[in-house]
Order: C-alpha cells, then sequence, then structure tokens
C-alpha cells in the first residue's frame, strides 16, 4: 500500500531519523522529570507523541504505527523494563488509535489532535494498570488519571503546538522529497 | 481551521474528564481485608480481627490494660465460628456488626448491664423478637446469656465480671 506511494528510501530514512529523536527526546524527558515538582508521579511532557504528528501529517499511516511500536520496543529496551513496553504500548495504541482519525478530519487543529492523543495516552496506560496490578484499587487508579487527564491536556497542547511549527516549516521539503 | 468542531472535541475530552474524575470520587473505598465490621456505640469502626494468630496476640496485650472491675458487664460476639474479643459495656450504644460476604447486619443496643438484638437483616428476626437479657436476668433465662441470630450466624452473650474473668483466664 504504501510502498508505492513516493520514495521509500526517503522513508525509511525519515522513520529511523524520528525514531532516534523519539528516544532521544524521551531520555531527555526523564531528566527533567526530575526538576519540577509534581503532585503526582509520572506526569510526562510526551514528545514523542508529537514526534508521532509528525509522522501522520507528512507520512503515511503505516509508518506512524510502525514508528509507534518499535518507540515503544527500543526505548523499553534500553531505558525501562517489560512492564513499562506495556503500558507505553497500551498508552501509544489507545493514543494513535485516536489521532489517525481524528488528523484526517478536516478543519481539526493539530493541537486540538495532540490533546486527544495525550489524554487517550494516558487512559490506554491507566486501563493497562488496571489489569497489571490488580492490588490498587481501582478507584485510586480513577483518581490518579483524573489529574493526569488535565496534565495531558496541557502537555498535549504544548507537543501540538511544537509539532505544528516544526511541520509548518518543514513540510515543503518533505513533501518534495517524498515524491509527492 | 474550523472553530466549531475544535471546541466540540475538547469539550468532549473534558467531559470525558469530568467523568472519570466523578467516577473515581464516587467509587466505593474498598473495604480493608476485613469483611467483617463492628461498629461501636463511639462510631468507631474496628475490622473483626482475622484468623490470623498473630493478631490475636495484640488483643491479648489489650485485656491486660483493662481495668478490671470497672465495666460490669460484656458482650461477647461470635460470628459463624470465630469468637471475637467481648466488649466491655461501659456505656450505652448501638454495636453493628456487618458481614459484606453475607449482605449481613445485626444491631445491637446495650447498656451498662444488658444487651439486645434491636434490629438484624436476617429472614425470622426471632433474635430481634428476643427480650433484653440483663445481668439480673440472664440465670433465669432459658437461652441463659445468650442472644442467637441463626441465619446470620452471630451470636451474643452477656457476660459478667466471673465469666469475663474466666473468659480472660482461658486465653
Amino acid at each position: 500500500m504504501s510502498k508505492t506511494k513516493g520514495n521509500l528510501g526517503y522513508r525509511v530514512a525519515l522513520g529511523g531519523l524520528l525514531v532516534a529523536m523519539m528516544l532521544i527526546l524521551g531520555y531527555v524527558e526523564t531528566l527533567l522529570q526530575g526538576l519540577i515538582p509534581m503532585p503526582v508521579p509520572g506526569i510526562k511532557l510526551g514528545i514523542s507523541n508529537g514526534v508521532l504528528l509528525f509522522a501522520l501529517y507528512l507520512m503515511d499511516i503505516r509508518s506512524t504505527v510502525i514508528l509507534m511500536v518499535l518507540k515503544v520496543l527500543l526505548s523499553g529496551l534500553l531505558f525501562g523494563n517489560p512492564m513499562t513496553m506495556l503500558f507505553a504500548f497500551c498508552g501509544g495504541a489507545l493514543s494513535l488509535i485516536g489521532m489517525i482519525p481524528l488528523s484526517r478530519v478536516k478543519g481539526l487543529n493539530i493541537v486540538t489532535v495532540s490533546m486527544v492523543g495525550a489524554v487517550l495516552h494516558n487512559v490506554g496506560q491507566i486501563i493497562a494498570a488496571m489489569f497489571v496490578m490488580t492490588e490498587v484499587s481501582p478507584a485510586i487508579l480513577l483518581r490518579y488519571l483524573a489529574i493526569l487527564m488535565v496534565a495531558a491536556l496541557i502537555t498535549g497542547a504544548a507537543t501540538g503546538i511544537l509539532a505544528r511549527e516544526v511541520i509548518k516549516r518543514l513540510r515543503h521539503t518533505v513533501k518534495r522529497k517524498m515524491g509527492r | 481551521m474550523d472553530r466549531k468542531r475544535n471546541g466540540l472535541v475538547i469539550l468532549a475530552l473534558l467531559l470525558i474528564i469530568a467523568i472519570i474524575t466523578g467516577v473515581s470520587l464516587l467509587w466505593p473505598k474498598e473495604r480493608r481485608n476485613s469483611a467483617i465490621t463492628v461498629t461501636d456505640p463511639g462510631g468507631q469502626s474496628t475490622d473483626l480481627l482475622p484468623d490470623d494468630p498473630e493478631e490475636n496476640e495484640d488483643d491479648r496485650v489489650e485485656f491486660a490494660e483493662l481495668e478490671p472491675g470497672e465495666p460490669r458487664a460484656w458482650l461477647l460476639i461470635t460470628v459463624d465460628d470465630k469468637v471475637y474479643p467481648p466488649y466491655p459495656l461501659i456505656r450505652s450504644g448501638h454495636y453493628t456488626v456487618s458481614q459484606k460476604k453475607k449482605n449481613a447486619v445485626n444491631v445491637i443496643y446495650v447498656t451498662e448491664d444488658s444487651m439486645r438484638m434491636t434490629s438484624s437483616s436476617c429472614d425470622d428476626q426471632l433474635c430481634v423478637r428476643e427480650d433484653a437479657v440483663t445481668l439480673d436476668n440472664k440465670a433465669g433465662r432459658s437461652e441463659g446469656s445468650l442472644i442467637v441470630c441463626q441465619p446470620n450466624g452471630v451470636t451474643l452473650e452477656l457476660l459478667d465480671a466471673d465469666e469475663y474473668a474466666e473468659w480472660a483466664a482461658g486465653q
């Protein structure tokens, strides 16, 4: 499907670059987490979502999904444990399920789509947590989720604005190279 | 950029957050391990002790601290086959025994020298119909010092000072 559209070589190279970006940005995020006091642990900036948005808008859907899976796998192997991989995958999957159709809807601002993605990411993670961490009561997880979701609106907006600006400046170059 | 659509999506997000927040606040809190709770007249709820022998040890210490001779009567509650340490009756009030697993509730009204079952969730209500057991009448009653709620498995016994001393000595 996507192999016929555009330049495969360019897409592979760009994909590799984006995955590397996500890994580095994810690592930088974990460094920053200790600095800013948070009411609740685990609130992340989620710049990876921004990179995925970049891929979503300038590349095709299949590549974006592959990028998400690669990021979860690699950052799990490099920085985390299999447990975080599960949570990250659930969050990323739900987030893409929301972002992919919304990105194709006409008239929707990318910032809005990013906010949806961020919120869904947290929802996915908490749902996974409910199944894995059975000793914690759902009530506590749900309260945690509520706080996370509010934070996700803010971080989603920030990531969305970032993605928008990057896309604005790079879209012509990418489109040209992709052969469209 | 279509403002209305964006606004709608954001509104939907906020709605979902509101719902999650509401559900999380209203979700009934998980009771701790114990499925049986006794609420004393002071309003304090204590979970009746589980079978764990270690926990019963702590309880023995509590008894040593009780001033002998101050209360005149004790309420001994037995739920199924678990006997719980007697409650000294130093003031009147209601004890509530709730058993989550059976959905059974029994309410006991005690005074310094008596006890009776004021309400129960059982079908036959025989326990409620019993008159109060007092230190005076307990010798003459056919059931002795006992009130039994057989469907809920709750047995109440009124202990006087001698019986209580016997019970404490037997621990």
